[in-house]
């Protein structure tokens, strides 16, 4: 284990059910403040790796550490918190709340993490600041419903809530599927230099290795699995 | 975190704000049955206090007790001025009213009785009648009217009333040539007799001297002149009230009473008369209940499905709260405050609701039915009880969908499916 590191990964081993795993990784270090591309396709288990790097699930065997801290022997309400203030997550879509405005949307981490809402100080101004920098400011004071903004900009606010409070890690579940190559490339690129300013540690899941050219480091996941999955279906999609 | 559960819910506020009314119907319904059977008790067990005895011709306790207090259905035989005296006058005896009925006045009874009538009647807890206006009879055609009365039919002192004759608004037969004046309004008791007419025995028999069975005797005139000259000793009268110098003695004089020589008499306790009603009036009582119990539940039911529907299109925004760091235990709770919210606001709802019907039709109910609802207070303590089931069913119906969320959060993870 390194100071450096921000995930690391030992001899990991889940499965759905304890007799067929579809996991099972040896070895996995990313460093800090790395932006790695994770490419696995449709039921290669990347889904499940997300859920297990974001503690919400633990595997049966092995280790994970994030940020130098082993979770698979903390409580579930432990890795809730953990994940509250380190982890910031963007979805496919549909990441907003339709009941909240844009600001309230961005800064609902801070409702849930002290730390989150320490470090962003003010959150509301915060919250601004980040959908300014990702290109909404002229959305900031009209009193917009969510449902009312292109996918595009869902995106983009879905990663101002992901980086409000500077968490150490994001986990991105193929966040640019639904969007169109032109506004593809303009959201990865303002991810990848908001990333950086943060010093967040980007993980960035997709099948699509055209858009790995943003990245430091690309990985395969089936290469470090060392289980060929059985079907593409199944609870990994 | 309720700030959000309370976006959340105001975000689907049209289905459930109609959650809200059903549940607030159903408390309605709940809380409004058991104040018409708290108050109808009350009502029934406030209108005779401190009578001992109440004696009749010989029926059945329970019709002697309606037709002589409460003013419902019809007296059947009367009783010998004479028998009446001799009961009266026994030493044992404190007091008695004499009670003579069979007239009416645009709906409402007329009582034929003396004086004693203001003097020993009691209502409620022990309180005796009080005068609003004016006092009871001075001259021979004085009638001295209920609260009620007055206020229905806008009288006020010095009004003329023309007494019908028998009971029942279609009497076209009038004493009309025997009219009589309003000569003092009773304080309102909340019992039955606000919705009487009393006048004296005297002036019963007054108005009734050219009658014999229900008509005029043909060719008799008797102007209201010439009757105040005659003898107005009264020769029946339908029922009295006693009351006795001592409690010990009430059996003994109930049972002298039952065995009474002269003519069949039946004399009852009020109390024991009452509990018989009520054993009658628990029935009706209690099916009421029992089918608002029903509304209650449909009305919950209603709540569980509009929230198991709603869960099933939150399942992404349960995702996101996830997502954020929310734990599958506050998920549960955001559930379950949400049903518990929804719950509280339908009680709210149904119990301002109820002060508002009770202020509606309070007025409408005593004058058609002499029920006399209580103003609209704060929650009795069955009430409370009641209140306090359907917020316990309410975190309990709470309890469904928080489960299948829990279910679905820990399932589900960061990728919900849909």
């Amino acid at each position: 284990m390194t100071d450096t590191a921000a995930i690391e990964l030992n001899q990991l081993r889940f499965g759905w059910k304890a007799k067929e795993p579809i996991l099972d990784i040896d070895r996995l270090l990313i460093h800090k403040g790395e932006q790695l591309f994770l490419r696995g396709a449709s039921g290669s288990g990347k889904s499940t790796l997300l859920n297990l790097l974001g503690g919400l699930m633990l595997p049966q065997q092995g280790q994970i550490s994030l940020l130098g801290e082993s979770l698979e022997k903390r409580s579930q309400r432990y890795r809730d918190k953990f994940r509250a203030d380190h982890i910031g997550v963007l979805f496919q879509q549909f990441n907003l709340l339709p009941y909240l405005n844009l600001v309230d949307n961005v800064t609902l981490p801070c409702r849930f993490s002290n730390l989150r809402r320490q470090r962003a100080g003010d959150p509301d101004s915060a919250a601004r600041e980040l959908l300014s920098a990702l290109g909404l400011h002229e959305y900031l004071d009209k009193n917009l419903q969510t449902a009312e903004l292109s996918i595009g900009q869902q995106q983009r606010v879905a990663a101002a809530r992901a980086l409000i409070g500077q968490p150490e890690i994001m986990l991105a579940d193929e966040p640019t599927s639904a969007l169109d190559s032109d506004t593809r490339d303009q959201f990865l690129s303002l991810l990848s230099e908001q990333c950086q300013q943060n010093g967040t540690t980007l993980i960035f899941v997709s099948h699509d290795l055209s858009l790995s050219s943003h990245f430091d480091r690309v990985i395969n996941l089936a290469e470090i699995n060392q289980l060929k999955p059985v079907h593409e279906t199944g609870a990994s999609c | 975190m309720l700030i959000l559960a309370l976006r959340s819910l105001w975000n689907r506020r049209g289905t459930a704000s109609l959650t809200l009314l059903t549940i607030a119907i159903s408390v309605l319904l709940l809380t409004g049955v058991d104040k018409l059977r708290h108050d109808a008790r009350e009502g029934f067990f406030n209108t005779v206090s401190g009578t001992d005895l109440i004696v009749g011709a010989r029926s059945g306790s329970l019709p002697l007790l309606l037709y002589s207090v409460f003013n419902i259905g019809q007296p059947t035989n009367n009783i010998r001025w004479s028998s009446y005296q001799q009961i009266a006058n026994q030493d044992q005896v404190a007091w008695s009213i004499p009670i003579t009925l069979g007239d009416s006045h645009r709906g409402f009874r007329v009582v034929g009785t003396t004086d004693a009538y203001f003097e020993h009647y009691r209502f409620g807890k022990q309180q005796p009648l009080t005068f609003a206006k004016g006092h009871a009879f001075d001259d021979l055609f004085d009638v001295v009217i209920g609260a009620e009365v007055a206020r229905a039919l806008n009288y006020t002192l010095g009004d003329r009333v023309v007494i019908a004759h028998g009971l029942g608004r279609g009497s076209f037969a009038m004493h009309d040539d025997k009219p009589f004046q309003v000569s003092g309004i009773l304080q309102p008791t909340g019992t039955p007799v606000d919705k009487n007419l009393l006048i004296s025995l005297e002036a019963w028999e007054a108005i009734h001297i050219d009658w014999r069975a229900g008509t005029r005797i043909p060719g008799m005139n008797v102007t209201a002149d010439e009757a105040r000259e005659m003898d107005l000793t009264p020769k029946q009268i339908t029922a009295f009230l006693l009351g006795l110098e001592s409690r010990m003695s009430t059996f003994h004089i109930q049972r002298a009473i039952n065995n009474f020589r002269a003519e069949p008499l039946q004399a009852i306790l009020p109390g024991v008369a009452l509990q018989e009603l009520w054993q009658v009036m628990s029935i009706a009582e209690k099916t009421l209940l029992i089918i608002s119990g029903f509304v209650v539940f449909a009305g919950f039911t209603g709540m569980l499905g509009m929230l198991l529907t709603s869960l099933n299109e939150r399942r992404r925004e349960l995702a996101v709260l996830r997502a954020v760091g929310a734990s599958p235990f506050r998920i549960v709770t955001l559930l379950i405050f949400e049903a518990v919210l929804l719950t509280f606001l339908g009680i709210l709802l149904g119990l301002i609701l109820l002060s508002l019907l009770t202020l509606g039709i309070q007025d409408w109910l005593a004058l058609e039915y002499g029920l006399f609802l209580s103003s609209p207070g704060w929650p009795s303590a069955s009430q409370w009880w009641l209140l306090g089931a359907v917020q316990l069913a309410g975190l309990l119906t709470g309890l469904i969908p928080a489960w299948r969320a829990y279910r679905y959060t820990l399932a589900d993870g960061l990728t919900p499916r849909l």
